[in-house]
This record gives C-alpha cells, sequence and structure tokens, in this order.
C-alpha cells in the first residue's frame, strides 16, 4: 500500500507539471521526409511531434494521435494530418541521430515555430545529424570495477551568470564489469566525470541492492569524491573529449580513489595520559556524519582495528 | 528516542574507558573467527563484509524499539535505534575476527559482490538462518561457503528489428503474498544501451520472468539525451508475449553467465478510456486520475492526465487489460483518493464515472476478555490497521486516543470494504504475540470473517482481545527422529476457519529442532512441519491441500499448553 501512496504523490506531481493538451484538429496537413545529413540516405522509424513550445520535450509517442505525431516509412516519409493552423513547433527524434526541430540552424540548437493557415500542406525536409557516443570503464585503486558508478556527460556552460559552471548532458550506470556507454551525445566538446553508485558494492551497501535491510549502520568504507576524466577533481584540469557525427570515442576508462580524504569533522592523534606519567595507548578519535537517523563513520574505523 | 552521537571513541589496546557499571575484563568476552570461501571450493573470498548483531534475549533482533549496546574491542559501542550492528572484512585469504564479544547470542550474514547474501546456518538461500550462541570465553571458527550469483544479458529490439535502447529490463520472482497468493516482485532491473543491450546481474540463481517496459515506475534509470519516443503501451515479457501466463521462464544456477536472452517488443492496438469524475467536493474539473495496473504484481507503469470542465478525462493509447483508475482532488489527495476497476478489451472505453467522495472518521474500541479478569492494558502494545479488500485497495492505520479505555480513530477513511487486522508491538503480526482476537462487531452485529464494509461515519468498530491462548510447542523431526534445524512449523485452522489469516501460526525450528507457538487462538488445527518453505507459502490453499493430511490434528482450548513432535516433510517434496 505505500507503492500506492508513493505512486499518488508521484503522479500528482508530475500532473502539475504536465503541460495542457496538444490542440486537435482542423485540416492543415504537415509532410515531409526525413534523411541522414551526411548520406542523404532516408531515415526510417523517425518519430515526428508536434511540440507546445519548448525544444527537446518530446511526449510519449501515441500514434493514434495523427495530428500530432507520426513515424516515418521505409522511405523517410511522414504526414500529419488534420493539424489546427496556427503556430507549432516541429520536433523530430530518431535512435542514433541528434534530436532536431524546424527551422534550427544548428543540431540541438532551438528552432523557429511553423506557421499553419487553414487546409495548408506544407512540405518539409529534415537532415538529421549522427549523434556520438563515449564508453569506457569505471575501477577502483585495486582495479576492480565500480560497479553501479554514476557517470555523467558534462559540458562546461559558456553563460558567466550560470548557477553551475557545468551542464550535464547525459548520465548513466556502470554494470557489474564496471562497463559504460554514454550515447547518442550531440556532436561537441564534453568531460566525462564518474562518482561511486549507491550499487558501488553489495559489501559496501547491501541495503540498496537487497532493499531495506534490517540494519541500516553500514559505514561507507569507501568514499570516493568524483573524478573527471583522466583522474582529476578539478573539471578545469579534465581533458576534453571531442565528438564529431557518428563518433563513438572508447576507452574513457576512470580509476576512482578514495585517497582523498573523508570529509572529517573531527579527528585526533595520541596523546600523553594526563596525570598518570605513562604513555597513552593509541587512541583514534573517529568521524562521524548523521544522515537519516543513521550514523556513519568514516573508513578509519575500519583501518585503526586492522592497525592493531 | 533519537541517540545523538557525533564522536565514537575506540580504544586499540586496553585503556582505561571503562563503561559504567560494567567490567571490559578478557575472561568473559568472546571472540568469532571465520574463513569465507566460494561454494564447493577452498578459494576464499576476500572484502566479504561481515555482520554481526547481537540478539536480545528472547532471539528476535531488535527492531526498532530500542538501542542494543555491544561491546566491541573493549568499548561500549552503542548503537542507533534499530540497527544493532558491527561489521568487519574479510583479509586476502578470506578470513575474519571479531574480538572481546559480549557473551550472547549473534546473527551473521555475510555480504560479497558476486554472491548470495549469506548467515550462519542457513538451510536454503532464502530461509533464516540460525544464531551463534557465544558463551563466555568461547572461541568460535565458522566456514561461510557462498554460493556465486547469477548474470542474464541479452538484447532488446522493436518489432521492425532495431535495437531499443534507454529502456528497462525488469527481473521477475512469483513470490507468496501475505495471503497467500501469487505475485510478482522485481529483484532486478537494467535499462539497455544504444545496441539494445542489457546486462541482469548479481541476481540469486532460481527461475525469472523478464520484461521491457519503457518507463518502469520506480527504477531509477539514466538520461540520454535524443532518445526517441518509443511506444510501448503495455509489457512485453521474454521471449516476445504481452501475456503473463505465456511468458517463459529463465532458469539460472549458481556462477552462470545466460548471455543471448533477446527478445523483440510486441505492437498493441491501444484504445481510449472517457469519463468523468464525480464529487460533492469542490475541485472536479482539475482532478488527477491516473491509469494504474490491477495491483502491485508485475510491471507497473502509469498514466495521468488531469480533468477538464466539467471533470471529464480522456487516456489514449491504452492497451487491452485490466486496470485501476484512481482519482483525487489534488489539494485533498489525502481525504480523497477513489480507486475503480476497469477492463479495456478491444474497443474505447466511455463514459466511466470515477466517484470521489470526502473521507470520513471510524473509532474503534478494545477490550482485554482475561477470562473474566479485568486486567489492567497497556493499549500501546496494540496497532490496529484496516486493509482494504477486493475494490478497495487503500489501507488505513489507526491512531489510539485514549490508552486507558483503548479507543481508536482511523481518519480519512472512505466507503468500502475492509479488513480488521490487529497487530503487535511495532507493527509485528500478532502470530509472535501472546494476544489473539477473540471477537469483532461492527454496528452491533458479529464479524466473523474480520471483513466490514465501511459505508458512511459514526460506526463502531469493538474488538475483544484474549491473552490467555494455547500454547503448543515440541521437536521438530526426520523421518529417523532425528531433530530438524531451521525447520517450519505451521499451525493451519480447521477448514471453516482457513480465510481467517489471523488463525495461521507459524514458527521456525531452533538448533536443536525445537519450536513454540504462544497465544493460540482456541480451536482445532493442523500441526505441519517442512524442511523448507518460502514465506507465506502456508495461506496457499492447494498447498494446504497437498500436505495437510500429513499433519497432526491438534486442539487447543484457552490457555492449554500441548506438546507435539511432527515429522517434517522434506524440501524435495515441495513443488
Amino acid at each position: 500500500m505505500l507503492v500506492i501512496e508513493f505512486l499518488v504523490v508521484t503522479l500528482v506531481a508530475v500532473l502539475q507539471s504536465l503541460p495542457a493538451q496538444a490542440p486537435i484538429s482542423d485540416g492543415s496537413t504537415i509532410r515531409g521526409v526525413v534523411v541522414d545529413a551526411r548520406t542523404g540516405e532516408a531515415l526510417p522509424q523517425a518519430v515526428v511531434q508536434l511540440a507546445d513550445r519548448e525544444f527537446g520535450t518530446m511526449s510519449r509517442f501515441d500514434p493514434a494521435r495523427r495530428s500530432v505525431a507520426a513515424v516515418t516509412d521505409d522511405g523517410g516519409r511522414f504526414v500529419l494530418v488534420d493539424v489546427e493552423a496556427g503556430e507549432h513547433h516541429l520536433v523530430i527524434a530518431r535512435n542514433g541521430y541528434v534530436r532536431t526541430e524546424y527551422g534550427s540552424l544548428a543540431p540541438g540548437q532551438p528552432g523557429t515555430p511553423l506557421m499553419l493557415s487553414p487546409g495548408e500542406t506544407l512540405d518539409v525536409t529534415f537532415q538529421m545529424q549522427r549523434a556520438a557516443r563515449i564508453a569506457g570503464r569505471i575501477y577502483d585503486e585495486q582495479g576492480r570495477p565500480m560497479v553501479g558508478a554514476r557517470v555523467t556527460a558534462v559540458q562546461v556552460s559558456g553563460d558567466p551568470d550560470a548557477r553551475s559552471p557545468l551542464n550535464i548532458l547525459a548520465s548513466t550506470k556502470a554494470n557489474d564489469l564496471g562497463e559504460y556507454r554514454l550515447f547518442w551525445l550531440t556532436p561537441g566538446d564534453y568531460l566525462v566525470s564518474a562518482r561511486r553508485g549507491a550499487m558501488a558494492s553489495v559489501a559496501d551497501d547491501p541495503q540498496s541492492f537487497f532493499g531495506p535491510a534490517r540494519s541500516r549502520n553500514i559505514p561507507p568504507n569507501r568514499d570516493y569524491p568524483p573524478l573527471f576524466f583522466p583522474g582529476t577533481t578539478d573539471y578545469s584540469d579534465a581533458r576534453t573529449i571531442t565528438l564529431g557525427a557518428g563518433d563513438t570515442v572508447t576507452g574513457i576508462d576512470i580509476r576512482l580513489s578514495r585517497s582523498v580524504a573523508f570529509p572529517e569533522i573531527g579527528a585526533a592523534s595520541p596523546t600523553a595520559n594526563p596525570g598518570s606519567g605513562k604513555p597513552a595507548p593509541p587512541v583514534a578519535v573517529v568521524a562521524g556524519r548523521r544522515e537519516n537517523d543513521a550514523l556513519y563513520f568514516s573508513d578509519t574505523t575500519t583501518r585503526a582495528r586492522k592497525a592493531r | 528516542m533519537r541517540l545523538a552521537i557525533a564522536l565514537l571513541i575506540f580504544e586499540l589496546l586496553n585503556g582505561p574507558f571503562t563503561p559504567a557499571g560494567q567490567s571490559a575484563g578478557e575472561v568473559d568476552s568472546g571472540t568469532i573467527t571465520g574463513t569465507v570461501v566460494r561454494q564447493g571450493t577452498t578459494v576464499p573470498v576476500p572484502e566479504a563484509k561481515i555482520e554481526i548483531i547481537l540478539l536480545p534475549e528472547g532471539g528476535q533482533a531488535a527492531t526498532g524499539s530500542r538501542p542494543a549496546t555491544i561491546r566491541l574491542s573493549g568499548v561500549l559501542v552503542v548503537q542507533p535505534e534499530g540497527s544493532p550492528a558491527v561489521t568487519e572484512r574479510t583479509n586476502t585469504s578470506g578470513q575474519f575476527r571479531f574480538d572481546n564479544l559480549v557473551p550472547g547470542e549473534y546473527r551473521i550474514t555475510v555480504y560479497a559482490d558476486g554472491f548470495v547474501r549469506k548467515e550462519y546456518a542457513q538451510p536454503h538461500a532464502g530461509a533464516p538462518g540460525t544464531p551463534v550462541e557465544l558463551v563466555p570465553g568461547d572461541e568460535r571458527d565458522l566456514v561461510f561457503s557462498l554460493t556465486p550469483t547469477a548474470t542474464i544479458s541479452g538484447r532488446v529490439h522493436d518489432a521492425a528489428g532495431e535495437p531499443l535502447p534507454a529502456v528497462v529490463v525488469q527481473a521477475w520472482r512469483s513470490q507468496y503474498r501475505t495471503d497467500g497468493t501469487r505475485s510478482l516482485v522485481q529483484v532486478q532491473a537494467a535499462e539497455t544501451n544504444d545496441l539494445g543491450e542489457y546486462r541482469l546481474f548479481w541476481m540469486d540463481p532460481g527461475e525469472y520472468l523478464l520484461s521491457v517496459a519503457a518507463e518502469p515506475v520506480g527504477v531509477n534509470t539514466g538520461t540520454y539525451p535524443n532518445v526517441a519516443p518509443v511506444n510501448l503501451s503495455a509489457a512485453t515479457y521474454y521471449p516476445g508475449v504481452l501475456d503473463e501466463g505465456e511468458a517463459v521462464k529463465i532458469a539460472v544456477f549458481a556462477g552462470e553467465f545466460r548471455g543471448g536472452v533477446n527478445f523483440a517488443t510486441v505492437p498493441v492496438d491501444t484504445f481510449s478510456l472517457r469519463g468523468r469524475v464525480i464529487s460533492s467536493l469542490p475541485g472536479v474539473a482539475d482532478a488527477g486520475v491516473g491509469l494504474l495496473p490491477p495491483d502491485e504484481s508485475g510491471p507497473v507503469t502509469a498514466l495521468m492526465v488531469r480533468t477538464t470542465g466539467g471533470g471529464h478525462f480522456e487516456f489514449q493509447d491504452v492497451a487491452p487489460g485490466s486496470y485501476r483508475l484512481m482519482g483525487w482532488i489534488p489539494d485533498r489527495i489525502q481525504s480523497s483518493v477513489r480507486t475503480i476497476p476497469v477492463e479495456v478489451l478491444d474497443r474505447d472505453v466511455d463514459d466511466i464515472i470515477l466517484p470521489i467522495e470526502p473521507s470520513f472518521g471510524l473509532t474503534a474500541r478494545m477490550s482485554l476478555d482475561d477470562n473474566g479478569e479485568d486486567a489492567a492494558q497497556d493499549w500501546n502494545e496494540i496497532r490496529l490497521r484496516l486493509v482494504g479488500v477486493g475494490e478497495t485497495i487503500s489501507t488505513k492505520g489507526t491512531r489510539l486516543e485514549d490508552p486507558e479505555e483503548g479507543v481508536w480513530f482511523a481518519p480519512d477513511l472512505l466507503g468500502g470494504t475492509y479488513r480488521v487486522e490487529v497487530r503487535g508491538a511495532n507493527g509485528a503480526d500478532l502470530n509472535s504475540s501472546e494476544y489473539y482476537v477473540k471477537r469483532i462487531r461492527f454496528e452491533g452485529e458479529e464479524i466473523l470473517d474480520d471483513i466490514i464494509d465501511v459505508a458512511g461515519p459514526d460506526s463502531v468498530l469493538d474488538i475483544v482481545l484474549g491473552r490467555n491462548g494455547g500454547h503448543l510447542s515440541g521437536e521438530a523431526l526426520d523421518r529417523d527422529g532425528n531433530p530438524v534445524r531451521g525447520a517450519q512449523l505451521v499451525l493451519i485452522p480447521d477448514l471453516g476457519r482457513r480465510n481467517l489469516t489471523r488463525l495461521y501460526k507459524s514458527a521456525i525450528a531452533d538448533d536443536a529442532g525445537r519450536f513454540r507457538f504462544e497465544g493460540i487462538t482456541p480451536g482445532r488445527y493442523r500441526l505441519l512441519g517442512f524442511e523448507y518453505l518460502e514465506p507465506y507459502a502456508y495461506f496457499d490453499p492447494e498447498l494446504v491441500r497437498r500436505f495437510e493430511q500429513r499433519g497432526e490434528l491438534v486442539r487447543i482450548d484457552e490457555g492449554e499448553t500441548l506438546s507435539a513432535n511432527p515429522e517434517v516433510i522434506s524440501a524435495a517434496e515441495i513443488p
């Protein structure tokens, strides 16, 4: 039942962000052909959709709503019938290509609205540019896969007023071999960043793998700072990966390391036992942090015990 | 109580720190050491995590009621609520060691990447393990042999043969629900890459159903630019069927890599659902309506719309099947969620009426019939829930309004059919407490099946509990008369009362095969013992029918104590 209540909240949250429904019908037609920008080859299976406004947001594809969406046939052709006259945005997506919009001057750039008079038939041709991929492996100091590591492709924002200097364009998770594939990136310059995911290890974090566990006090023994390829915490030192249309860049491997310390909130070194005159036993004060009413302790506890 | 410990002090040698009132002497403490190996080999498993939990006296792990304390390395470690665990990792030889442990019973669990989680002395995967008993001065040396996990991988493509990227492949396992019916539970999910490839890893050996869906609810996926929207209005099961009943199970054994599990999605004709929300509440013109699967079994994808003027709503692109329509008025989520079932066959469904009514409260009174003695009762030990049945899907908790008089109140209840469920402290099953439900009255009528139809406010629910139930104890034996550690013992009520799940009692035999049932509702039962049984399988009438003649018939009166030594049914006999 918890699931249902969660669903309701999710549904409501999504609903509140739902755009108004697209207008339906009055006789205009948009038809056209979609081709590969480089080869001129017709592209079947491209999804053509009328969008309300925003570039890039496509709703669930619905073949029944012929006035709103269509798929290209083997000849790359599509027809939208009964389109309401007025101003529309037209978005085209096809797996393996960069999503584009009517009137866009460059791949990945916003387009211009399309004006349709009543009863008009508009013929359009779309050229689509091939998208690119980055693949690699995320592993730890010992070369073991960082299972579930979160890998992101980011671009440095040209906007000095932006809240963050980096824009995340794509993200994915590494599998049990540490492998990832970031696919269908718009050609351009990227940085790749990786951080430990919730599922880095069953042993580290059983509850995230097996669901709610009896015990929540599992210390995250490995605390890895996020790194940029090829292995820096500072994005300005990161290597830029330039992707051309259709490129697949492999071997973008990142070795995550916990040598950069856990952010400790307290630490102490052995001191003399006051008044006893004897040397003090080694005592370590270990940093802990609170999260959701559970306490987590840094890896020092394990190392300290092992040092014995 | 929440414990706020910011710092933890570890003594590395015999230091001066001793908790007040306790001696940290070596004499009375114990040691647990052990080795973790790959099953069937002597190959050590390094970096495995060993978790030990000190069980409070009585055997059950603390589950949130009070903080547990464990002395480790001579230091008193106060654990926050509900997490009385201490952990250690194996070295390169697969060995681990816990020193200076307080004597007592420990539950030990081992986790390692690529292996099935293992508890100490677990008779079967999924079965509960047995605690390790540590007496003063004990040094226990244990061996854990871990089962390697399996991998399933393959490719998903659409009907035209194109790889489907960024869709989610889910692995499902059939499990018993708490009422003995079966449901599909998701155990793993993986997203496909640009080649349509998926890889489901760290799977327990066993049988799975696979499905693919576009946007399953609650699965954390990646984000990819430029992915084309996909037309997946219904989940497709491996090897390419829409009906769960026609799906082919994939069985994987320990350590198996099963590649090439490829399947294509099935295109379906879709239809529209149209209807209207009606309500005496304001806000029907802006109500939310969700389309959900019929229950929580199997793939969950949800569609949602908002009503327009007059409360009208429409869903397009709906695949044939059974659904629930859920309606709510956004500003009044707690009080106005309403669900009705809907069936989509081979055409559009029109003129659906989805009523959303205001909710109301219900008062319940509980009393204790303790053989005439009107003993003082701490009602805080008891919980009361109303569980929706049939078309009523919401479950409502109640709050104790008057701890002296035993008065509960359920706010925000909707008209519908509910099962009255009394639970023990912390919401635990009444199964393990000394209480049992004697009588339930609703609107002045005796309720025999625990089910009440609530139509409106001002209804009164009366519940009488007993504390003088029967006891049954004994020893679970195999065919040769040897005790069976970890056996599952079940008390099944006689035929006329078999629909009352609260009458069933289950217990797990300890190290010596001993078991004990408390607070048995007086009546006739069959006592059955199984070497191993899936959780809640004893609610499955088919399974019970098959084995009940093997069980001993017992009649237990109020306050009576009986003993019996059942012969367990071996795991090999259970389907």
